[in-house]
């Protein structure tokens, strides 16, 4: 068991307060991404958790065990709490050979030289680089190099597996390749995973959970498909998905259980069932933001019942899927479908919105009023 | 492991000042950073603060030899007599201003034409089609790879009168009436001065020159100006801060430069603020000497300070990069030739040549005939002759030559090993404690010998050690006390070239080690050290030559039974034994070409490196 | 840079630290402040008595009685013996008493006035007891002053030796080994007729421009010396002008004594500074120069007419030759071989009968032996022919930094 506890962290850089009151509980097993753009305070709580770095506030617990108490300045050392990391740079030691590099914490922890040469080679097996285990890592490739920095991580069979954009210096190609590697190593080997990242499509389709991070604060944690449905509030929403989400500014009014919304979109009800716990006003109209996905608007050429005029202001055909930007109204509305479509600029069209998928943000708060809904 | 954890599914922690005060003193004395930081501090602080301070306050208190002048006075009373008398008294002329107009004006004269030199060979070797400047790029950096001292040798070898110093030089051995003022005095200490320094300015220019794209120049060739006009208003302008800086850094070298003034200038009894400090000391006016190198340092740090408020930064002894744009080169058309056979003409008359006739005087036995009859080893390895000069045998068969040899050796390597660690570590503090207040300090206290010229230095060392201090007895005429003056003064020039080796080592690369549960001096011996082992060896290389070199900073703290080969030179040339100091110079400078070429080979360390060294 | 900035002002501000804690200068005058450079040179000021320590007591430095076959047991037992020299004939020395008493290893330092008595006190205040006899020459009074009178240095006085020596004067300040000139020298080949000039005054006359060679007096304390002292005798020397020039002397602005006028004259004739004695006596006796110039050094270089071929002969010069240099042997307190010191102190000097090997490469041309039972080296002029002045130690040293001073104003 390894669970993970980050309580009321706090971590400043000079006057820079870069973590803010952060809890996080990470369950044993779990895939955790932490998401959000650069400066967002994700690598901060990585390095706070592998020790790396010192928070002022807080505590930290691993296993039920405490790691760190920053009021009595108690910080228990990296090589105490069972973890490894995949840096971003990979930080492989250039004078090391890979088998060398892979060993290094073998060797201080003196283990049997027999031992060693048997998990660091099963270790390299693992991720297919067994054969380069005599060179330098200057005479490996950049997928090469990501591999003998997992290695290395996996070797001394952490509980935690830290990973620090460890994607980001490969290309798409690889990308994809490492993150099905990724997933599958996390499958094996059954150990929880921090995974740091600030690309979305990395963090949902790996993730069992994401934590979303803005400006040192943790915003959401959810599983992936909830961070990409119901995004907890309009910085979340614009940040995850590709491409983004639309919003609609729309004007809202509470009847009894019932939601009424009205938009260029048009005027749709949202039962009580579908509304968060965040507070919004009880009566009279107030001003909300419709997150409507590219996908949750169906386009025909034939005019069809309930749907809005729409005229094509661009598209842009990319064989499996085609982008369509149109305007209803004075709305810009940015539409994917499936397949290849040609549409002219200016043609006629008419949109429906899947309208149980939109998600309700209050624009004062910004925070979320109504879950999205599958029809 | 806390044993105590009571609930642990709540998480609530009991606050303790105990633990708190514990765990802040574990944290701070396992930390190995604190430790380093601290010891690097306290280490500074003695080796370089106390003792400035220390040379400063004996100004202000009376010597035993000089109650007979303060009247009623006691040794140790406080009295401003030495600053008055340097200051404000009639021989203040003599003992200070002359000097000191003398120093600055030398200081200046050489910043000029080394600049000239410089900037001109920087142009010419960057932007014009001159050929054979693989050749050019070597010759025109062997001067300053040579002692200044074993120039001016050089210098008195060719123009020597029989007036000073017995013996005729080359030219009047020829025949050539050479008048006085070519042999020495200001003249020829500003040439040669000039022939070591213009290296910096050539090095800085061409830096320069190189980071600028030549596109700039075409705009201005489509825009119609003329090369001059190019030259002048579009080229100058942008090596103009490199041009300042080179300025500045000849400048404050040359101000407290002593070895060439002291060969070239004593004689003839013309003193620089250096050699009248010297003379000063050696005529056991030691606190007078101390005065005068307060006021050295004084000079010096003012010059740095004006330097750091007009470049900014530390641009004035650090390459000024750039990206290098493309470059065409520019025709030099009809001059090529003549250019070309200008500068082969001053890279040999200038320094090949008197070069080669030291080295020839060497074999000379009666100095000054030049026939094959008079060829010789005896100066290198003659046994003692009672009719040539004293007895004295030759330099290989001398075994005090050979003592002192070994001494300088072992010297140079202990030094430059121990300056080298030190730089490293420093630069470990600097590079690591970037943003620290910490990393700062270290880094600030580290510059002050920079600021301070060589033979202050020296006198700095002899007033604070020539005694016992706290915890340290007195080091006059031992072998740690050159050890420590040549680690502390070449300390700003190490921890540099130690910065820039550990910024090039990722703080990644040390944090992996320490995920691993590698220990400070695991991560150290296993991951930092082995990866800057490049750079140390080539600063190692660095320092060692430099420390080779070096005879403003030791002068003042050798003694008869300790000192080393430019001393050695230093005292036969004063001894008036030209041929024995030619021969110390000539093997000075091949153990110094050798180990140039030896850095070159191991490490490809690019000499400008060197600079400030 | 900021920093730079901060460090030079806490400098300055340590510096005024500095001065405010130190006490205020004490108002009232001295007695004396600058004593009048006129002294009556015949009474010469007597030296208070040097301290005579525990160390010396113990080891019976003051008993002259101890004899060669005593001394050498006890230096058998100690076995070395060091000796810092201005002399590198100290060598020659050296090897002839190991071979006399074998048993004690002597290793000799060849190291220049100046340097050997800072190398000599740094080393002493520092505690190190590296040396055991010393050769100085005192010609200052700084050595008497500084470092006998304070107990730093002792003299040994053999009784057998001592009752040799007539000049009861030079025992005062030292045990005296022989005594050396600074003398002016010209080209014996070049003047066959004998001295080109015979008065410092004629030294300033033109036709001496750029043709006298010397060492820089602020390089030769020795010089220094024996230029101080000449300012006792200020009336001899306008004395001296009136005979050569035929008038007397008028001083010009700033001068106030006829030597002051001497010297701002001379330094007028632009006098080259050669480093060493070596080099002027090789530039003055070189042969075959058509028109050598004249040179001023120690009188000892003499004998490199012997050695090198020179044609150097000395002048006898009005109105003096200057101090005569006495050249002493010390023991440095507290030092480690007092008696191999002993012994070597008796072998240097010539033992009893002053016929030992020892003192042989002293006894040469340019150097007067003070024994009345050693014979001076051939030729050699008696000293008691050559205008020798006093030497008063205190007056020198009183007056030395004053002369110093004066010398850098006029220079």
């Amino acid at each position: 068991m390894s669970r993970i506890v980050l309580k009321d962290i706090d971590k400043f850089y000079g006057s820079n307060h870069v973590l803010k009151n952060l809890n996080l509980t990470i369950e044993d097993g779990e895939f955790m991404t932490l998401l959000g753009p650069s400066g967002c305070g994700k690598t901060t709580t990585l390095r706070v958790v592998s020790g790396l770095e010192r928070p002022q506030n807080g505590f930290l617990y691993m296993d039920d065990e405490l790691m760190v108490n920053a009021k009595e300045l108690f910080f228990a050392p990296p090589s105490k709490r069972g973890l490894n990391l995949v840096f971003q740079s990979y930080a492989l030691w250039p004078h090391m050979t890979v088998f060398n590099n892979v060993a290094f914490g073998l060797t201080i922890k003196h283990v049997p030289k027999d031992e060693i040469k048997k998990k660091v080679e099963s270790a390299l097996e693992r991720m297919q680089i067994l054969e380069f285990k005599a060179r330098y890592p200057s005479e490996l490739s950049g997928g090469q190099q990501q591999r003998v920095a997992i290695a290395r991580a996996i070797v001394s069979e952490p509980k935690v597996l830290l990973l620090d954009e460890p994607l980001s210096n490969l290309d798409a190609k690889l990308r994809i390749d490492m993150r099905s590697e990724l997933k599958r190593l996390h499958q094996e080997l059954g150990t929880t995973v921090i995974y740091v990242t600030h690309d979305q499509v990395e963090a949902l389709t790996m993730s069992t959970k994401v934590a979303v991070f803005f400006e040192g604060n943790l915003v959401q944690v959810d599983t992936p498909m909830n961070v990409y449905q119901n995004p907890a509030d309009l910085r979340v929403a614009d940040f995850i998905g590709n491409p983004s989400i639309n919003f609609v500014d729309a004007t809202a009014q509470l009847n009894g259980d019932t939601l009424e919304v009205s938009s260029e979109l048009g005027t749709f009800k949202y039962d009580r069932a579908d509304f968060t716990e965040n507070e919004f006003p009880q009566s009279g109209k107030f001003d909300c933001v419709l997150g409507v996905r590219p996908e949750q608007v169906k386009l025909s050429i034939k005019e069809v019942e309930g749907a809005s005029g729409a005229i094509v202001y661009a598209c842009q055909p990319a064989g499996s899927e085609t982008l369509v930007q149109v305007n209803i109204g004075e709305t810009k509305l940015l539409i994917k479908q499936v397949g290849v479509k040609n549409y002219s600029t200016n043609q006629q069209l008419y949109a429906t919105v899947l309208e149980n998928m939109v998600t309700v943000y209050s624009k004062e708060t910004g925070k979320l009023l109504k879950f999205s809904h599958e029809e | 492991m806390r044993e105590n954890q009571t609930q642990p599914d709540l998480y609530q922690e009991e606050f303790s000042m105990a633990r708190k005060i514990k765990n802040a003193f574990r944290n701070a004395f396992t930390n190995p950073y604190n430790l380093i930081v601290i010891v690097a501090i306290v280490a500074l602080t003695y080796l370089i603060v106390v003792p400035l301070i220390e040379m400063i306050t004996v100004t202000f208190q009376a010597t035993q030899q000089d109650l007979r002048r303060i009247p009623g006075a006691q040794v140790g009373d406080f009295t401003l007599f030495y600053w008055n008398r340097l200051l404000f008294s009639d021989v203040s002329s003599s003992l200070l201003y002359k000097p000191l107009m003398n120093s600055l004006g030398i200081a200046i004269c050489v910043s000029v034409l080394s600049i000239a030199i410089g900037s001109a060979t920087a142009w010419l070797m960057v932007r014009s089609d001159m050929p054979g400047k693989k050749f050019f790029s070597l010759a025109i950096i062997i001067p300053y790879m040579l002692p200044s001292w074993c120039k001016s040798m050089a210098w008195l070898t060719v123009f020597k009168t029989e007036r000073i110093g017995g013996s005729p030089g080359f030219l009047s051995a020829l025949g050539v009436q050479v008048p006085e003022w070519l042999a020495y005095g200001p003249l020829p200490i500003i040439l040669v001065l000039t022939l070591h320094y213009y290296a910096y300015a050539y090095l800085l220019v061409s830096a320069s020159l190189s980071s600028i794209n030549s596109e700039l120049e075409e705009m201005g060739e489509i825009a119609g100006a003329n090369k001059l006009q190019i030259l002048r208003r579009i080229t100058l302008p942008l090596v103009l801060p490199a041009i300042l800086s080179s300025f500045i850094l000849t400048f404050s070298k040359s101000i407290g430069t002593f070895g060439v003034p002291a060969f070239l200038g004593m004689k003839a009894n013309f003193f620089t603020i250096s050699t009248r400090m010297y003379s000063s000391i050696r005529q056991q006016q030691t606190t007078t000497g101390y005065a005068i190198a307060t006021i050295l340092i004084l000079i010096s740090s003012l010059n740095v300070y004006i330097n750091q408020r007009a470049i900014g930064a530390r641009k004035s002894y650090a390459t000024i990069g750039g990206k290098g744009g493309r470059s065409t080169l520019i025709s030099l058309g009809k001059w090529r030739v003549l250019i070309v056979v200008l500068l082969v003409l001053f890279i040999f008359v200038g320094v090949m040549g008197p070069l080669i006739i030291l080295t020839v005087d060497t074999f000379m036995l009666k100095p000054g005939v030049y026939s094959l009859d008079n060829f010789s080893l005896h100066y290198w390895s003659g046994a003692g002759n009672p009719d040539i000069y004293e007895g004295e045998p030759g330099v290989f068969a001398n075994s005090r030559f050979w003592q002192i040899a070994g001494n300088t050796l072992k010297l140079v390597l202990i030094t430059s090993i121990v300056a080298t660690v030190c730089g490293q570590i420093i630069g470990y503090i600097a590079s690591r404690g970037r943003g620290k207040f910490s990393g700062k300090l270290v880094e600030q206290m580290v510059f002050i010998p920079y600021l301070i010229p060589s033979i202050a230095f020296g006198a700095i060392y002899l007033s604070m050690f020539s005694k016992p201090q706290l915890l340290i007895p007195s080091l006059y005429g031992t072998f740690t006390l050159m050890v420590l003056v040549s680690v502390v003064k070449h300390l700003p020039f190490s921890s540099r070239s130690g910065t820039s080796n550990m910024m090039q080592i990722g703080i990644e690369l040390e944090e992996a080690g320490s995920i691993e549960g590698a220990s400070f001096l695991q991560r150290f011996g296993r991951i930092v050290l082995p990866l800057s082992k490049n750079g140390f060896i080539s600063g190692l290389m660095l320092i060692f030559i430099s420390i080779m070199k070096e005879l403003d900073l030791i002068i003042l703290i050798v003694t008869p039974s300790m000192n080393t080969l430019p001393y050695m030179a230093f005292t036969y040339s004063n001894s008036n034994m030209a041929p024995y100091s030619n021969v110390v110079a000539v093997i000075m400078f091949v153990i110094v070409l050798f180990f140039y070429w030896l850095t070159n080979k191991v490490s490809k360390t690019d000499i400008s490196k060197s600079l400030g060294g | 840079m900021k920093k730079l900035f901060s460090i030079m002002l806490a400098i300055a501000l340590m510096l005024s630290l500095v001065a405010c804690s130190a006490p205020a200068a004490d108002p009232t005058p001295p007695a004396d402040p600058t004593a009048p450079a006129v002294v009556d040179p015949a009474t010469p000021t007597e030296p208070e008595a040097p301290v005579v320590t525990d160390w010396a007591t113990e080891n019976r430095i003051d008993d002259g009685s101890q004899t060669v076959e005593e001394l050498y047991e006890l230096a058998k037992e100690e076995g070395a013996l060091a000796v810092y020299s201005i002399s590198s004939r100290m060598g020659k020395v050296a090897e002839s008493f190991m071979a006399q008493y074998p048993g004690i290893v002597v290793e000799t330092y060849d190291i220049s006035s100046n340097e050997l008595r800072e190398k000599v006190t740094r080393e002493y205040e520092a505690g190190i007891r590296n040396a055991d006899v010393i050769h100085l020459k005192d010609t200052d009074g700084g050595v008497y002053i500084e470092m006998v009178q304070s107990g730093m240095l002792h003299s040994y006085r053999p009784d057998d030796i001592v009752a040799t020596i007539e000049n009861k004067d030079a025992l005062k300040y030292g045990m005296p080994l022989y005594i050396e000139l600074n003398q002016w020298f010209y080209n014996a080949e070049a003047y066959p007729d004998g001295p080109p000039f015979t008065s410092w005054w004629e030294l300033t006359k033109p036709e001496w421009k750029g043709k006298i060679i010397m060492q820089n007096v602020l390089d030769n304390i020795n010089y220094m010396a024996s230029f101080t002292a000449a300012f006792a005798d200020a009336d001899a020397w306008a004395a001296d002008y009136e005979k050569v020039f035929g008038e007397p002397i008028v001083l010009s602005e700033g001068s106030e004594t006829a030597v002051h006028e001497f010297f701002k004259r001379f330094l007028a004739n632009e006098p080259i500074f050669e480093s060493s004695s070596d080099a002027v006596t090789e530039a003055v006796g070189t042969p075959g120069q058509t028109n050598p110039p004249v040179g001023y050094a120690a009188s000892s270089k003499l004998r490199k007419n012997e050695s090198e071929g020179w044609v150097l002969a000395p002048i006898n010069v009005t109105p003096d030759t200057g101090i005569p240099g006495y050249n002493n042997l010390y023991l440095l307190n507290e030092c480690a071989h007092p008696n191999a010191a002993k012994l070597f102190v008796r072998w240097i000097c010539g033992e009893a009968d002053g016929t030992s090997p020892g003192f042989d490469p002293f006894n040469t041309l340019g150097g007067w032996p003070i024994r009345s039972n050693v014979t001076p080296a051939e030729g050699s002029t008696p000293l008691s022919e050559l205008n020798v002045n006093d030497f008063d130690p205190q007056y020198i040293y009183d007056h030395l930094l004053d002369f110093n001073d004066f010398w850098l104003t006029i220079q």
